[in-house]
């Protein structure tokens, strides 16, 4: 390192770098802080026995209470679960069976129908949210509702499904199959008894990342959303523009946070256990 | 054992007729025909890329014949899918469900086949007690060893007592000792079982030690077909002998024939005679092949004055004692170099002269010799 010169560029950074597990280390660290102090900070102020996010002044649970009695942001959890359950279920299916279709058969517009499948994940949200809505209102004069937000979410998310259980279906040994249909299983048989069992780790992990995608999803969701079909996000939002920004949010946020993270856990849990 | 139903008297139990399979340019089986007889133990071998697995595959029901037909028991099976086929595949990378366990492997075959629960635990505690597994039925498969895995996947197989096991060289991956010991195990199970086995190996000795008859197939094409002791001491192509790992392989041409004898002579001028073996009958070509085993040289002291014919002088570059056996590489005044084969018995009665750089007497008997074709 002393031959090179201080003044270029590499000098510098590798002297700077060069002490690296330390740095690295310091680096996460603070990224770490820098990603979670936000939500630290609202789940504390989210037991504070006061309006404003200034000073603690005691130890509450009355933000929580508003939140389990307000009729309208119960309303809307519950629309939210029944889009995502919902937009599971279908784009898993769907999306599986695009995979196994792009994976083992050759037809025409194959190359085509992956460009396709990307698109939802590259376009942005807002002009995806003003096409669906167009075509909801104008194309085919579906009135906005449940029907329209899952129709929405189910075009995000059947990509999302699609390309993480074809990358499953790389790894999988597929002579299985073979095997499977000369001890006498048919085709129905093979994939009940064999191929779903073999691509169920990879269509668990696209649900698990398909459920965040849809709950939280807001801008496409504003779009085409009805009167009486408010989701979570968009009941929050309102929420803040009437009343701006009440603890009872924070209490919701912590809620949201604490959902999160025991998704997270049981996710991991089932994985050591397959594995 | 099931009975055969409706069986010509006769017919074969597998039977190819003019089977062909094209891979794009590439034709993997060319006009293949063979038969296999009801309870053999029938070897397809061959380099790699020599057609044998295809052609079990199609038997197997995995790939389709572009031409000929495949027989099972008299019946054309051309176009019955392979879960109809009453045949089963032992593969080489063994396939076996990860996710089930040793019993619920072992027991699929016959929940295809809605066999039901009680018959089909005492098959598979059957199964696992052949092939010495029992006990292990709840195992999930990664936690068994190499060995324990092929018997599962064997197990999976004869459980169904199809009309004829299929298997992809079963034990290539294991190692030598544990291959050796399947070799036999395997054989004492299909003699146990009494169903036909067609084994595809690339390995000839273990297609010799276990076969009652051995197909040799290279590019697709038959080169030889018989049991183990015609394909080692009487092997028809120059191809069979150099893939029987035979020694004493020589170029040379026919330049006469008398009733029986034939004789030919090596590209370095060595003149012989040889008798084919009656199977053989003369090649067609002059271009020929000519090949000894080992153990049929005769040696003597030089000068010797022994009745025979074939005898050429030479002299002793290498010796190695094997304990039951002594093998010498000899070169001869012609500038062959051949390897001999000396039983303990003839060690000790040459001991004087087998040392190294000691001239010899060779005698090749001319029934000894073999005229191979290419």
């Amino acid at each position: 390192m002393n031959s090179r010169p201080a003044t270029s560029k590499v000098g510098v950074l590798s002297r700077l770098f060069g002490d690296g597990p330390k740095l690295l280390t310091l680096l996460v660290f603070l990224l770490f802080i820098f990603q979670w102090a936000p939500m630290l900070l609202l789940t504390i102020f989210s037991f504070n026995d006061s309006r404003f996010l200034v000073s603690w002044q005691g130890f509450t649970l009355d933000w929580y209470r508003e939140i389990f009695q307000d009729e309208l942001t119960l309303q809307a959890l519950k629309v939210s679960l029944i889009v995502a359950f919902t937009t599971i279920a279908i784009s898993s299916v769907l999306g599986t069976m695009t995979a196994y279709a792009i994976f083992k058969f050759r037809f025409l517009g194959k190359e085509g129908l992956r460009a396709v499948l990307v698109l939802p994940l590259i376009m942005p949200s807002i002009v995806m949210g003003i096409s669906l809505l167009l075509f909801f209102s104008r194309v085919i004069k579906v009135s906005l509702g449940y029907v329209s937000i899952i129709t929405a979410h189910v075009v995000f998310s059947i990509p999302l499904v699609t390309f993480i259980v074809l990358a499953r279906m790389q790894r999988i040994d597929w002579t299985l199959e073979e095997a499977a249909m000369d001890l006498g299983a048919d085709r129905f048989t093979t994939l009940r008894r064999v191929t779903i069992p073999l691509l169920m780790p990879g269509i668990m992990a696209a649900a698990i990342l398909n459920f965040p995608w849809s709950f939280n999803d807001f801008v496409i969701t504003y779009f085409v959303a009805g009167i009486g079909t408010t989701t979570l996000p968009i009941r929050i939002y309102s929420m803040i523009k009437v009343r701006g920004v009440s603890p009872s949010i924070n209490a919701l946020g912590a809620l949201i946070i604490l959902a999160s993270v025991a998704l997270v856990i049981i996710s991991l849990l089932l994985q050591r256990r397959r594995t | 054992m099931t009975q055969a139903r409706g069986e010509l008297l006769g017919a074969p139990w597998v039977e190819l007729r003019n089977i062909t399979k094209r891979f794009n340019e590439v034709t993997a089986v060319d006009d293949l025909s063979f038969r296999v007889e009801k309870g053999e133990f029938f070897a397809l071998l061959g380099p790699s890329g020599c057609g044998k697995t295809t052609t079990l595959r199609m038997i197997g029901g995995l790939e389709t014949p572009d031409e000929g037909e495949i027989l099972i028991n008299g019946e054309i099976v051309n176009d019955l899918p392979a879960y109809k086929r009453d045949t089963s595949i032992v593969f080489q990378n063994l396939a076996l469900f990860p996710h089930l366990t040793v019993n619920e492997n072992i027991a699929f075959g016959l929940e295809c086949r809605k066999v039901p629960k009680g018959e089909r635990e005492d098959r598979v505690r059957e199964a696992l007690n052949l092939v010495r597994l029992a006990g292990l039925g709840d195992r999930r498969i990664d936690q068994l060893s190499g060995g324990q895995q092929q018997r599962v996947a064997l197990a999976r197989s004869i459980v169904l007592q199809p009309e004829v096991l299929l298997l992809d060289e079963p034990l290539a991956s294991l190692d030598r000792k544990l291959r050796e010991d399947m070799q036999l195990e395997l054989k004492q199970i299909q003699e146990r079982v009494a169903i036909t086995f067609i084994y595809v190996t690339h390995d000839q000795k273990e297609a010799i030690s276990m076969s009652d008859r051995i197909l040799v197939l290279n590019e697709g094409k038959v080169v030889q077909m018989g049991t183990p002791t015609d394909i080692y001491e009487r092997p028809k192509a120059r191809f069979v002998a150099d893939f029987m790992g035979a020694s004493n392989i020589f170029s040379a041409k026919v330049i006469g024939r008398a009733d029986e004898r034939v004789q030919a002579e090596t590209d370095s001028g060595l003149r012989l005679v040889v008798i084919p073996h009656e199977d053989l009958g003369a090649p067609t070509s002059e271009r020929v092949s000519i090949c000894i085993r080992p153990e049929a040289i005769k040696v003597y002291p030089p000068h010797a004055d022994e009745e025979g014919e074939n005898q050429f002088g030479g002299k002793i570059e290498e010796k190695v004692y094997q304990g039951d056996f002594t093998e010498l590489v000899i070169s001869l005044e012609q500038g062959e170099r051949i390897i001999v084969r000396l039983s303990s018995e003839s060690t000790r009665r040459l001991r004087e002269i087998l040392q190294k750089g000691a001239e010899v007497l060779v005698e090749w008997p001319p029934e000894e010799v073999s005229l191979l074709d290419g």
